[in-house]
């Protein structure tokens, strides 16, 4: 089973988030090196401006707990930010396939519905794979969240109606200026956030102007968005004219100062600015809140405007937490069950191996000479008794495994009674050595 | 003639009642009425209960046999119809619901007040100057009683805004700019209508012979309200000066000036006059 670790919206403000923090560019190095030093088989690292998460599974093979993977994870996560430690939530096994359910079923999100954390988690975990550090166990669990996800987003309403965090910053910047045509936007950075922010307000009308560090990155949002590109250098200068300011950049350090926003207000002649700052760690300068005529928003700040909304969907929420449950519920029965199938497969391998070694021993014991179309049928026939003899046997034995009430520990035993049993561990050669040796 | 005044009265009490109750659910976020009832009536309601409200008070001096200038009664109604229709003119197009509930309410309220008042006033000897003296005040009274609403909504918003705790169920208040705006239009327009009352209540003074202690500094509170409310106008026109510390400047501009027609009101409650 898997084991979630990390801290979100809900566990830590934006100022410890931001410590976690791990740029899109690092993501790939960041990824290897934490699966190394932890020795976890399988890993999957989610970093949003309202989560990180590590997605993780134990090394197959070493009969290690999950919770011995979470607590290295948890130890190398709070390397130099022991101060973290507080603020991380460890989900294992049950608990951790639900937390996945739920955050692909946007359930856990900032603004419960947005969709963005899904196109997010797709792509954390098409990095894991393309720095191959997916298994079986993720793989699987994954592919699931993609399913449930799905189906809260067809047979619920959870998305109909949302309000964003994008609609949310728009929804404000429309409480101070009204219309939003020919006001001028500027937005700082790429990211996907701040370019869906963008997006809104250059459809309402508004002028966009778009800088960026890449020119040629700037360039190519600008023209995705019908907006201007401007060079990194004319920021102070367009904060003199700019309305409202998104950003979204991976600066560790603050991007818009207190003495950009200083300067800028003696030409704004008392305009409203809104500033949006998407980023963690934070592109503003927090200090500029408290000018006047300014209204900064983080995300943090956002998601508390968009709790407003959250009780007209509490009735939606809850129908695609029902799914979830029902999700977690088939995904855990049937990891349960996938736990016998290699022992039902190996005894099944078992038993054909036996009947194949006894019919060679009995042909050749009886010196039949038998064409082969005659063997064939004879072979088919003692094979079709064979898998029907053990048709039941593992069908019960699936049942059990899938019932919860049945346990671990109980199919475990089961297992370790049929392995046991039927010498399944032993190797193949042993098969044709006991036939050999029942020789009369 | 009388029944045709209480129907006139109570019909148009009731429209701003109905219009203030469509006003405010609408800037309270219920979805039924903003999606609806909302914004299609509780502008039409208002329009409806300012004409029933002019034909009461036209309806009221007939019957009274008075010039409403000289009227208590007319006066309070008039400072009321003033402001929703300098309402009407302005909000077309601004969201500006919540400010609507207001002055619904307080046209209502004034109707109310004044049919309880039933103090006569006895009609000055220079009617013609006094006329326009107190029809000025009047027009600028009403126009700035929505001016200082929207000044008060405006520091209410920009706190919220700027506090970032927008109430889960709290009103949908009107957008900064567009308070800002009507603000700075309301002033344009009451304020030159107030200088007009100011100079026409310099002219009366004069012609006064005894001038009590009260009276000064009833002209003192007036004349600093007027100087404040001008210095905002300028500081707007001229500086670009805008935000809080301008709403909060109108905001006391505005309550100095209601104080004086409060003092008026109170004084003419007294029979002493005009």
């Amino acid at each position: 089973m898997i084991v979630v670790v990390g801290l979100s919206h809900r566990s830590a403000p934006v100022g410890v988030r931001e410590r976690l923090a791990v740029a899109p560019a690092d993501l790939v190095s960041r990824l290897g090196d934490l699966k190394q030093r932890t020795r976890a088989g399988e890993m999957v690292l989610l970093c949003t401006c309202n989560r990180v998460e590590v997605m993780a599974a134990p090394q197959t093979g070493l009969a290690e707990s999950p919770s011995a993977l979470g607590l290295r994870i948890v130890d190398e996560l709070t390397v130099g930010t022991p101060d973290v430690r507080p603020h991380l939530y460890v989900h294992e096994d049950r608990a951790g396939i639900e937390h996945l359910f739920r955050v692909a079923g946007s359930l856990d999100s900032l603004v419960v519905g947005e969709p963005q954390i899904l196109g997010q988690l797709k792509n954390a975990f098409a990095s894991a794979r393309a720095a191959n550090t997916v298994g079986p166990w993720l793989n699987r669990a994954f592919e699931h969240a993609f399913r449930v996800a799905k189906r809260v987003r067809t047979e619920t309403a959870l998305g109909a109606g949302q309000v964003s965090i994008p609609t949310v910053a728009v929804d404000l910047a429309r409480e101070i200026f009204s219309e939003l045509a020919g006001h001028k936007v500027v937005l700082v950075g790429t990211g996907e956030m701040a370019t869906l922010v963008a997006t809104l307000l250059g459809r309402a009308g508004a002028q966009v102007s778009v800088v960026g560090r890449t020119a040629e990155k700037t360039r190519e949002l600008a023209q995705k968005l019908g907006a201007v590109p401007r060079n990194w250098d004319d920021l102070p200068s367009l904060l003199v004219d700019a309305d409202i300011v998104i950003s979204s950049t991976s600066a560790r350090g603050h991007v818009i100062t207190l003495e950009h926003l200083t300067q800028a207000r003696r030409q704004r002649h008392g305009r409203n600015l809104f500033l949006v700052d998407l980023a963690v760690p934070r592109d503003v300068d927090p200090r500029i809140g408290d000018l006047d005529g300014v209204f900064l928003y983080n995300v943090d700040d956002l998601s508390h405007v968009a709790d407003a909304a959250l009780t007209d969907r509490q009735r939606e929420a809850g129908r695609a937490a029902a799914i979830v449950d029902e999700e977690t519920e088939n995904y855990v029965r049937r990891a349960h069950a996938e736990r016998i199938t290699p022992t039902l497969v190996a005894l099944r391998e078992r038993f054909h191996a036996v009947l194949e070694a006894e019919l060679d021993r009995s042909l050749r014991g009886q010196r039949l000479i038998l064409e082969e179309a005659q063997k064939e049928v004879l072979r088919r026939a003692l094979g079709a008794a064979v898998d029907k003899l053990l048709h039941a046997p593992t069908l019960r034995m699936r049942d059990w495994a899938k019932d919860e009430n049945f346990g671990d520990w109980h199919t475990d035993l089961l297992v370790s009674a049929i392995e046991g049993l039927f010498q399944l561990n032993e190797s193949a050669t042993t098969t044709h050595a006991e036939s050999e040796s029942a020789k009369p | 003639m009388s029944e045709l005044l209480w129907a006139s009265f109570l019909l148009s009490a009731a429209t701003y009642v109905a219009a203030c109750f469509l006003f405010v659910a609408q800037s309270r976020r219920r979805a039924a009425v903003r999606a609806r009832l909302g914004p299609r009536w509780a502008p039409r309601l208002l329009e409806i209960g300012a004409l029933l409200h002019l034909s009461y008070l036209v309806l009221y001096a007939l019957v009274d046999r008075r010039c409403p200038v000289f009227s208590l009664h007319s006066a309070l109604g008039f400072v009321s119809l003033v402001g929703v229709v300098a309402y009407v003119i302005l909000s077309r197009g601004r969201h500006l619901e919540a400010i609507g509930g207001f002055v619904a309410a307080t046209a209502a309220i004034f109707m109310v007040a004044a049919r309880l008042i039933a103090a006569q006033v006895p009609e000055p000897n220079d009617r013609w100057l006094m006329a326009v003296h107190i029809t000025s005040n009047l027009l600028g009274g009403g126009i700035l009683l929505v001016a200082g609403c929207a000044s008060a909504f405006y520091v209410w918003n920009e706190h919220r805004l700027k506090a970032r705790k927008l109430l889960k169920h709290g009103p949908k208040l009107p957008p900064l700019e567009a308070l800002d705006t009507v603000v700075h239009r309301l002033l344009w327009i009451g304020l030159p209508l107030l200088t007009v009352g100011m100079l026409t209540g310099r002219i009366v003074i004069k012609h006064v012979d005894v001038i009590t202690a009260g009276e000064k500094a009833r002209a003192g509170l007036a004349g600093a309200s007027w100087v404040l409310l001008l210095v905002v106008l300028a500081l707007r026109q001229f500086a670009s000066w805008r935000g809080r510390k301008p709403a909060y400047a109108t905001l006391v501009g505005v309550a100095g000036i209601f104080a004086v027609i409060g003092l008026y009101i109170v004084r003419a409650l007294l029979g002493e006059g005009l």
